[in-house]
């Protein structure tokens, strides 16, 4: 066991060190091929202007024209031969580079899921999303194709070489003289070429910004007729993206052109310097021909070398990007090993909590015992530290070591799987997958549970009737491309959610907010039912609200004031104890009160 | 009705109406080329004389032999090579110029299309915007332009270009010999079907796999966006096998592409080479016979050799832009979105603020129920009136249709006596003043949120409109004052601020009809009393109609009208209502901690 850790641990050490090395070795066999298929291709592909050579010297000896049939026969074979292993290359270099590339996205994957709400706070989605699509598609470039060239322009370079050499040493020189100026080129014009596409994805930033500005504001925008105001401004934009898009063009536009140039160069100094040797009879014209092909062979390499080395940079720097996520440590690092299977008690013990990153004290030395079975309530101001308090019982951000325990254990010992099974927090804000309702619903369940008990969640939650009422029912599709479901019903979905886990606790933290009163009401009176049975089955309820109606359902309500615990009691001892809870319950008081409070007020204004 | 038509009611498909084919883009294009006539001009004449000149190129080569080297002629070979360095400096130059002109060509096309495209979107009625999420919207104008771009210079101008230089090279292989050339391409056909089947095969892989990247970026978007919930929801390792079954399924897709591309191309050069050797062949015999020199042989060698490159760029259009095709074809679909009517030609300068709604029904679609029924109402100048009700009431509904926002099933809503669908509907909005619940706020500066860039609004009017809105002091609160950048969305505004921007937005522009919207969101208690003062100023002196959640708003409104069900049920004022033990009564009561919770 040790052992196959250990050699785990240095092959990870290769990966980060040198990943294409890395690569090489856990996928050797189909780069091997590749590479040999690679080799032979180039070996027989060097052959034909020999052939072409003997071809073209036959015909001017007016050779028979059966020995011209075998050159040509030999021709055919070779040719064969070229497309037989650059069919081979392409197939096992091919599966080399995709395969990588799929192994590199369940890695950036799999970390994804590890790391805790901080994390994503810190990096926007957009970025993440370029590191697994774009990262991973140029280092996939650069392991495959980018590899690939430089490996072929040496092979061609290694074998073209000697064959020029061993026409004519003399041409050889005299024409190949400018080609090593061709990378060098290639390098300058990619470096303004990189320049002018940034500014001109930059302006396409603008263009898209401006754009979204204009759609989702469509509503203010026809409400004050502005429509031609903004396109004028859109306009200025979009003209900027023109601009820059016209001087990426201008780059663009001349690299091969100067390139091509770059060959015609060799074919014209070949005309110079070698016509004469064939006057003479020194050299025959199949030479001449089959050295002119030479040359031409020639300039890929220059351009691959260029290109190639580009990738691997890209690649790179890429690489570079991804692994400084793959390095990131998960600040809620899944290490414990209790295992919890029923719930006791929590205890909060002098808890004092920042955000990573942070510098203000959200929680300032909360001390808090929950015991199974009870209803607790929170209440306070917003940013009093109350939904924080929620997240850090579900370990979401990391917390002093035996500041939160359950049942005695402090919660970076238990195992994450156990102490979210323990737990069902239904979140402010309600995020729903694309996926159909039902399986929205059973988003927490290991197993697909009957079609009676998805019914029973939903209609706990008042839902059932609104989700029959779709064309699919449960099967409709949520999201973009599905049914759209208002603010009230998406609550009501997630509570459904917390509801079928049937979870020893769950933290309903403000997740009625947009829920309309009378189903409010409803569904609070249903909660309180569900409490009473769960005290006899020892469930534990928190509620976070600033409604009084909710919070009154809870044995114990907790007042929170910036980011602390400023009472703890009944609703009664609170009226007493705490002046926040004394405010609210004036504000939302009983409605006779309110009804004459009004009534006067309205005189005075009439 | 199928089941998929079913669910396009809820929200319309993302397709194309029709196929898309390079063709129809090119005559969707045309007009837009037609602009830029001398530059499109002097693009096609690069790409003729380029085909030209490259041909030159290898007939100077064989003349080079034929004459120069068996003629032993060297200052005619010194000459050939002159002249071969000039035709190749042409040839750099004219590829240079087609290039260039081109993408200028194209960037400027674009540039005009995304224009227009930003007119028609703003010119789309709300009824699209409710069909269609912004992000697809967005992508239209961005993205897809892009693709369409691509098409255009990489598409119809390779197709072009290298038409062209086939033709070319055809034309000069016949030149030297019609029967070799006969001979030699007779092999090309049964290969041409090879690679025209390959090449369909390639297209369809790829078509698969970018639907599969699709599905893999969305996926790995939704997830990275709701991985709370999955970690909460212990739901993390079946995402995980469900992402590895998603990428492996694309590896396998790619991987079927890798090898229809490994047989593509060597298929696509053994054409070239089986061409080179029938010519070696028949050239040897004709050589033999001496109906062609040494030379124009070899200069067929070469024109053969040139064949291939445009061959391949043609194919690779074929293959890559299927994909972009679609894109394209979606803009021109947006394009042919009927845009709002705006048949009213009446324009008003000013309006005097009385509306009358008469026997109003109006329902969102022929699906649903009627949202509105049957709606009298008369609202006088100057009057203010708050809207009353439950959720779906009806109350949103009305100011939309106030705004013209909808078309009406039946009956008419009149602004001083004239029928509204006289009225022309930018001149109509632009005499209304609106502040919603949750108010847009632009990128740009708080200025700039209050004009909206307008050009007539100037700094003073902003300024004073600021002022009159309350919130003078939050905003010099900030040295940059009304320079201050917001973020996007007003991110760094609270929901009482970006509030009391609307209401300096309205001060600005200073409309006759006020439309308010007011907000339930919470409200912090330092805006909210500041809201307060300029509800009351901003009804003063205005018509004003209000769906009303505060006491004190309702209290101060000329009359409140209750809607229940898409129906006026009750109206009056405040205390007359609640003596009336009704519908107001039931709200009232039922809601009262909504009324002053806030």
């Amino acid at each position: 066991m040790k052992s196959v850790m250990n050699s785990r641990d240095e092959s990870e050490g290769l990966f980060y060190e040198r990943p294409f090395r890395y690569y090489i070795k856990t996928h050797r066999r189909p780069f091997l091929i590749g590479m040999g298929a690679l080799l032979a291709t180039n070996v027989m592909d060097a052959l034909p202007p020999l052939i072409l050579k003997r071809g073209i010297d036959q015909v001017l000896e007016g050779a028979q024209l059966s020995e011209l049939a075998i050159t040509t026969g030999l021709f055919f074979f070779v040719i064969g031969g070229v497309a037989l292993f650059r069919y081979g290359w392409r197939i096992f270099f091919g599966r080399f580079h995709h395969v990588v590339a799929e192994d590199l996205r369940g890695r950036i994957f799999e970390k994804f899921t590890i790391l805790g709400p901080s994390f994503f706070q810190r990096n926007p989605v957009g970025q993440l999303m370029s590191l697994i699509s774009n990262d991973v598609n140029s280092f996939r470039m650069a392991i495959g194709p980018g590899f690939l060239v430089l490996f072929d322009a040496f092979f061609v370079i290694a074998i073209v070489l000697p064959l020029m050499l061993s026409l004519s040493v003399s041409w050889t020189w005299k024409t190949l003289v400018l080609l090593p100026l061709i990378p060098f080129v290639i390098n300058r014009v990619e470096k303004t070429m990189n320049e002018r596409y940034r500014l001109q994805q930059d302006r396409f930033s603008e263009v898209s910004g401006v754009t979204q500005e204009i759609i989702s504001g469509i509503r203010v925008i026809k409400s004050y007729g502005q429509e031609e105001n903004q396109t004028r401004l859109f306009n200025e934009v979009s003209r900027k993206y023109e601009d820059a898009c016209n001087s990426s063009a201008l780059v663009d536009s001349y690299f091969q052109p100067v390139m091509e140039f770059g060959v015609a160069s060799g074919s014209v100094l070949l005309l110079l310097y070698a016509t004469p040797d064939v006057m003479t009879g020194a050299m025959t014209i199949g030479s001449l021909v089959a050295f002119h092909r030479y040359i031409q062979k020639m300039i890929w390499p220059m351009t691959a070398i260029g290109f190639g080395i580009s990738f691997v940079q890209q690649g790179k720097a890429s690489f570079e990007r991804i692994t400084e996520l793959l390095r990131t440590e998960s600040d809620i690092p899944d290490e414990g090993v209790v295992e919890l299977d029923h719930f006791e008690k929590l205890e909060i013990q002098d808890l004092t909590f920042k955000y990573p990153h942070h510098d203000e004290e959200v929680l300032k030395r909360v001390s808090l015992t929950i015991r199974s079975g009870e209803a607790i309530g929170f209440v306070g101001a917003v940013g009093a530290g109350k939904s924080t308090l929620a997240q850090l019982m579900c370990r979401l951000y990391p917390v002093a070591e035996n500041t939160i325990l359950f049942n005695g254990h402090s919660i970076e010992k238990i195992t994450q799987k156990s102490l979210r099974s323990l737990i069902s927090l239904v979140p402010q804000e309600s995020f729903l997958f694309s996926e159909t309702i039902d399986q929205s619903i059973t988003l927490g369940l290991e197993v697909m549970p009957t079609v009676e008990a998805i019914q029973e969640s939903a209609r706990a939650v008042e839902l059932h009737g609104e989700i029959e009422a779709l064309p699919f029912g449960y099967g409709s599709e949520l999201g973009e491309r599905g049914v759209n479901l208002s603010g009230g019903q998406k609550q009501r979905l997630t509570l459904a959610r917390a509801i079928i886990r049937n979870s020893p606790v769950i933290i309903l933290d403000d997740s009625l907010s947009a829920v309309d009163h009378e189903t409010e009401k409803l569904l609070l009176e249903r909660l309180k039912r569900s409490i009473h049975q769960r005290m006899e089955s020892q469930q534990t309820t928190i509620i976070i609200s600033h409604r009084l109606a909710s919070l009154k359902l809870a044995h114990r309500i907790v007042v929170f004031d910036q980011g602390k615990i400023e009472a703890v009691g009944t609703h009664e001892e609170l009226l007493e104890s705490s002046p926040f809870y004394r405010r609210l319950e004036e504000l939302q008081g009983n409605s006779s009160d309110l009804f004459s409070r009004s009534e006067s007020k309205g005189c005075d204004c009439i | 009705m199928s089941p998929s038509e079913k669910r396009s009611n809820f929200i319309s498909e993302d397709k194309v109406a029709q196929e898309a084919n390079y063709w129809g883009i090119f005559v969707r294009l045309w007009p837009y080329v037609r602009r830029q006539m001398g530059v499109f001009t002097l693009a096609v004449a690069s790409v003729v004389v380029l085909a030209l000149v490259g041909r030159v190129i290898p007939n100077l080569f064989g003349y080079a032999i034929d004459d120069g080297i068996l003629k032993k002629d060297l200052s005619l070979l010194t000459k050939i090579a002159m002249g071969y360095l000039v035709a190749e400096i042409c040839r750099s130059l004219l590829l240079f110029s087609h290039r260039y002109l081109f993408n200028r060509l194209g960037n400027r096309v674009l540039y005009e299309l995304r224009s227009d495209l930003m007119n028609h979107i703003q010119s789309l009625p709300m009824t699209y915007f409710d069909r269609n999420p912004v992000g697809r919207v967005v992508t239209r104008a961005t993205n897809d332009i892009i693709a369409l771009g691509e098409l255009f210079s990489k598409g119809l101008v390779t197709v072009l270009s290298d038409s062209i230089s086939l033709l070319a090279i055809l034309g000069a292989m016949l030149l030297i010999s019609v029967k070799l050339t006969l001979w030699t391409l007779a092999i090309a056909p049964p290969l041409f079907f090879v690679v025209i089947h390959l090449s369909r095969k390639v297209k369809e892989t790829l078509r698969i796999a970018k639907k599969q990247l699709a599905e893999i970026n969305s996926f790995v978007s939704e997830n990275i966006s709701g991985m709370r919930i999955l970690q909460l929801y212990n739901r993390v390792a079946k995402n995980l096998r469900k992402f590895y079954a998603l990428s492996s399924g694309y590896t396998k897709t790619q991987l079927r592409s890798v090898r229809y591309f490994a047989l593509l191309w060597p298929t696509l050069s053994l054409f070239n080479a089986v061409t080179i050797a029938m010519a070696l062949f028949w050239g040897g015999y004709l050589k033999a016979e001496d109906a062609i020199g040494i030379g124009a042989l070899i200069a067929f060698f070469m024109h053969l050799q040139d064949f291939q490159q445009p061959l391949q760029h043609i194919l690779d259009v074929y293959n890559q832009l299927q994909n972009t095709l679609t894109s394209a074809e979606r803009i021109f679909d947006l394009l042919d979105e009927p845009a709002e009517s705006l048949e009213g030609e009446v324009c008003r300068t000013k309006l005097s603020g009385q509306i009358t709604f008469k026997g109003v029904f109006f329902r969102y679609s022929k699906h649903l129920p009627w949202a509105l029924k049957d709606v009298d109402l008369d609202i006088r100048p100057g009057e203010s009136v708050a809207l009353v009700g439950r959720t779906g009431s009806g109350k949103s509904t009305m100011i939309s249709l106030l705004q013209r926002f909808y078309q009406l099933e039946r009956g008419v809503i009149y602004f001083d006596g004239q029928d509204h669908s006289m009225l022309a509907v930018r001149s109509l909005r632009r005499r209304m003043g609106v502040v919603q619940q949750d108010n847009f706020i632009f990128r740009g500066t708080i200025g700039d949120n209050v004009s909206l860039n307008h050009p007539e609004i100037s700094r003073e009017q902003v300024e004073r409109a600021v002022e009159r809105a309350q919130c003078s002091d939050l905003i010099y609160r900030h040295k940059s004052g009304l320079d201050r950048l917001v973020e996007e969305r007003g991110a760094n505004l609270s929901a009482g601020e970006r509030q009391l921007i609307s209401f300096a937005r309205i001060f600005a522009f200073d409309p006759d009809i006020l439309i308010l919207d007011e907000a339930t969101a919470n409200i912090d208690s330092h805006s909210e009393s500041r809201i307060q003062r300029a509800t009351n100023e901003i009804i003063r002196n205005r018509t004003s109609v209000i769906i009303a959640h505060r006491l004190s708003t309702i209290l101060n409104c000329d009359r409140i009208i209750v809607l229940s069900h898409g129906n006026i049920v009750e109206q009056g004022s405040h205390r007359e209502l609640l003596s009336q033990k009704g519908a107001y009564y039931d709200l009232y009561t039922s809601q009262n901690t909504e009324f002053v919770s806030h």
